[in-house]
């Protein structure tokens, strides 16, 4: 694979988030059986830095947490061991299947997206734009429809947010 | 069973109850052997059993194997706390 498909893959990947823009926090994203990793680049543009804070522009903690968020469970869709690449992961309901039309495109759509059910996540530095901030969730546990997972954001090297996030799968009722 | 698994299981059971009464807010509610987890006792849902889970182990500084946490493991106090005592001793013996 080149390197403009590994780009068009990891676009597709943020492709399935129900969440739209300007919630759409994720630039890039790709999965592999309970991993993503991700990026959310930040320009300055953005309009909350209007209000957070005028004239001393810091990317809110909550939002940090989203982003992490919105990642996670890209990892909670993915099917476990089988890499986005392949195909995409199509979520229905709660139910998982891969589907790739053997051309090496793929197709997506999202229904039902994992609920944040817990935050538990320590704020190690402040992010000011313009930032990229490197994204990682990892699952560690399933239990029942709850899925826990490490997650972290990162400026280069230098952690800046940490935590676990709990997902619920399926739908608000 | 032996002095040193009696010390455990209490060890086990106080992590337990401290999570129950403390991470939960239960407070002063009696907690016993049979208190009921799941469908009884306790109006615990999945999320506060995930707590039970994940605040005994921070207690205890220890994992514990998802895959083998199921519905009879978290039927009650004890089955939870005997649970957790099996898989320690597991973990001891493959040491």
């Amino acid at each position: 694979m080149d390197r403009h498909e590994a780009a068009r893959d990891d676009a597709l990947a943020v492709e399935m988030l129900p969440q739209r823009p300007p919630f759409r926090l994720l630039t890039r994203a790709e999965f592999n059986g309970g991993c993503a990793r991700g990026r959310w680049v930040l320009d300055g543009g953005e309009s909350f830095f209007s209000g957070h804070f005028p004239n001393d522009p810091v990317v809110p903690g909550v939002l940090i947490v989203e982003s992490m968020a919105q990642l996670a469970s890209l990892a909670m869709a993915a099917p476990t061991g089988t890499p986005p690449r392949d195909g995409a992961a199509t979520i229905d309901s709660g139910a998982r299947e891969t589907a790739a039309d053997g051309r090496g495109t793929a197709r997506a759509s999202v229904v039902a997206p994992p609920l944040l059910v817990r935050i538990d996540v320590r704020f190690r530095s402040v992010v000011r734009p313009p930032a990229e901030l490197l994204l990682e969730a990892r699952l560690d546990r399933e239990i029942g429809p709850l899925a826990e997972f490490e997650a972290s954001a990162r400026l280069g090297d230098r952690v800046v947010a940490e935590g676990r996030l709990t997902l619920r799968a399926g739908s608000v009722a | 069973m032996t002095a040193t698994t009696m010390v455990a299981r209490d060890t086990v059971r106080s992590a337990v109850e401290k999570v129950l009464r403390q991470d939960l807010k239960f407070g002063s509610i009696e907690v016993t052997d049979e208190t009921k987890l799941v469908g009884g006792d306790l109006p615990l849902d999945s999320l506060d059993l995930l707590m039970v889970v994940t605040g005994t182990e921070k207690s205890l500084g220890v994992k514990l194997p998802s895959r083998r946490i199921d519905a009879n493991a978290m039927r009650t106090v004890g089955s939870f706390v005997d649970f957790v005592c099996a898989e320690l001793s597991a973990t001891a013996g493959r040491r």
